[in-house]
């Protein structure tokens, strides 16, 4: 049993889409939710629904971020002085999404590193790779 | 005159000022006067690695940002100037700091902002100061992307 939330925090509609997606795939996602920067957000107004999203500010929490040096991701990274027990984690994908709610219980160094691992595994020259095979 | 672009935008360093229009107006140095981030050196932190590779970033308050502001406009280097509002703007301008042009990029909605053009925001007191800009010479634009046409200030002003 996963002991923590998870928090999709994107540019526009990327976060919903992410959400909905994995759930495409792993089937209902519970405890995961999607914040989106929308055109008309401050970084405040942002950060004040990542704050509500967050939920209990003492839990624990992974944040996964869509661009690292984006406005979710400076406003999360901000947010994070405010949330002790938070890891964030930039460049999210559907690899990092679903490993974190299927294959992670416990927000540890290990696991962590285990998630970014899976994120930088899924990125892949496909061309190239199966090119190499039909050799 | 190295001042390549003055822009206020309450986001600063983001996706948008980095992956485009540093590389539209070719600046090497990012230059932020903000008096909170300058207080404040966890933000001052998370503007530097939002900035990419080899782009220097300074943070400066308001007085001296004024000052320094001032010097990189005599400088080789091609500066980008940021600040979250068109108060700091005028306060650098009414400090003596020359700028013929100032972009307006990203106000967002909260309290007391009005919708101005597209997503920019204002209130009655970030208006007062885009009308102050112009009338010291100082050309306001609203701006928000590099292919984006400039729109001029006095042109969405509905007030003054």
């Amino acid at each position: 049993m996963r002991d923590f939330r998870v928090l999709v925090a994107a540019h526009g509609g990327l976060a919903d889409a992410f959400v909905a997606s994995a759930a495409l795939i792993c089937g209902e996602l519970e405890d995961v939710h999607a914040v989106g920067l929308l055109p008309t957000d401050s970084p405040e107004s942002f950060g004040e629904r990542l704050m509500a999203a967050a939920g209990d500010p003492s839990a624990n929490l992974l944040i996964l971020t869509d661009l690292a040096g984006g406005t979710p991701h400076n406003v999360a990274l901000v947010a994070t002085r405010r949330l002790p027990k938070a890891v964030l984690i930039s460049g999210v994908n559907l690899a990092v999404l679903i490993e974190a709610v299927t294959s992670i219980d416990t927000l540890d160094g290990e696991s962590v590193e285990r998630l970014v691992a899976s994120g930088r595994e899924a990125l892949v020259d496909a061309g190239r790779l199966f090119a190499a095979r039909q050799r | 005159m190295a001042l390549k672009l003055v822009r206020v935008d309450d986001r600063l360093i983001h996706g948008q000022v980095v992956a485009v229009w540093l590389k539209a107006v070719g600046a090497d140095r990012i230059v932020i006067v903000d008096d909170r981030t300058a207080q404040d050196a966890f933000l001052k932190d998370v503007l530097m690695l939002a900035a990419p590779r080899g782009v220097p970033v300074e943070v400066h308050g308001l007085a001296e940002g004024a000052v320094r502001v001032a010097e990189v406009a005599e400088d080789e280097e091609q500066a980008f100037v940021l600040m979250k509002s068109p108060l700091t703007a005028l306060r650098l301008r009414e400090a003596g700091v020359k700028f013929d042009v100032l972009n307006i990029g990203g106000m967002g909605s909260g309290p007391g902002r009005k919708p101005l053009y597209k997503n920019i925001s204002a209130n009655a007191e970030e208006m007062e100061a885009m009308r102050s800009l112009e009338r010291l010479g100082t050309r306001v634009e609203m701006r928000i992307v590099a292919d984006d046409r400039p729109v001029a200030f006095s042109s969405v002003d509905k007030g003054g």
